[in-house]
């Protein structure tokens, strides 16, 4: 299998943030603290105003764990970058290091005391056991572990946010590049998981394209 | 006396070779897999928790259910 993807299809997110509220809802995130959230792009340049949802994209050379001093986070088989909040000390070099914004810091007591780092768990939970209430109170819940993909995609009105296996989304996303001709930018994903080998490589032309 | 303390400064020193890892555990060392399942009510049916295979394909039905071109065409 290949490993788990997100992407986000500018050319169809409506903005409606949907895939927030899925994800604030499934894993009770608590307030002051977004793992996703949807961002204009070209605000205010006509024509070419797009929102995209964004949030921890799982990167294959995460920056998050090549700064953390603590060494909290790990990879699953999967591809899913986690972190242990046992570990995390909330020093927030994770934050600086990330080019999506994904660290989220909870302000927690009296003096709002910056508390141990929260982002996007890709829906798998943490290193609790799978599908416990100790998982569920630290990060959520596991939904890859219940046979499900990520809220946020399932949960996406127009399908523009995809997650699941790399390969089938990219499918996914391909197709809907060749029939509608355009718009075959995905935001963040060289960043993500790095640039295609044959940067030279083109797609085909629209006229060529069966309809 | 020279011969014991440069033995003494070279235990000091060696000293730091021989300290435990401190961390509590390595992270993710004890997080089970995907595939093996939930512990709750949740788990949908169509899938075996504990068979890999059977997960991948569960996975991947589901990802193609983010086709909405399967349902139109």
């Amino acid at each position: 299998m290949a490993r788990m993807k997100f992407i986000c299809d500018a050319e169809r997110c409506i903005e409606c943030n949907g895939c927030v509220t899925a994800c604030k809802n499934e894993h009770e995130v608590p307030w002051g603290v977004n793992r996703r959230r949807v961002i204009t792009i070209n605000d205010g340049v006509q024509g070419q105003e797009k929102s995209i949802s964004v949030a921890c994209m799982h990167c294959s050379d995460a920056p998050c764990m090549a700064v953390c001093p603590v060494d909290c986070f790990y990879r699953t088989d999967e591809g899913v970058v986690l972190h242990d909040k046992d570990i995390c000390i909330g020093c927030g070099y994770c934050s600086y290091a990330c080019p999506f914004g994904a660290p989220q810091f909870p302000s927690n007591g009296t003096f709002g005391l910056r508390g141990k780092m929260d982002k996007c768990t890709f829906c798998a939970g943490g290193p609790e056991e799978n599908g416990s209430k100790a998982e569920f109170d630290k990060y959520g819940r596991n939904r890859l572990s219940e046979g499900k993909l990520p809220a946020c995609a399932e949960m996406c009105s127009t399908k523009a946010l995809l997650g699941g296996d790399g390969d089938m989304v990219a499918d996914i996303f391909r197709t809907r590049v060749l029939k509608r001709g355009k718009g075959s930018e995905v935001w963040g994903w060289g960043t993500a998981y790095g640039v295609a080998t044959n940067p030279d490589a083109k797609a085909p032309a629209v006229m060529e394209i069966k309809r | 006396m020279k011969r014991i303390m440069l033995a003494g400064l070279s235990l000091m020193i060696l000293s730091a070779c021989g300290e435990t890892d401190q961390r509590l555990t390595k992270a993710g060392s004890n997080d089970k897999q995907a595939y093996t399942g939930a512990n709750n009510p949740h788990v949908i049916k169509g899938w075996t928790p504990g068979d890999k295979a059977s997960w991948e394909s569960q996975m991947r039905t589901r990802s193609l259910t983010q086709n909405e071109y399967n349902k139109s065409n």
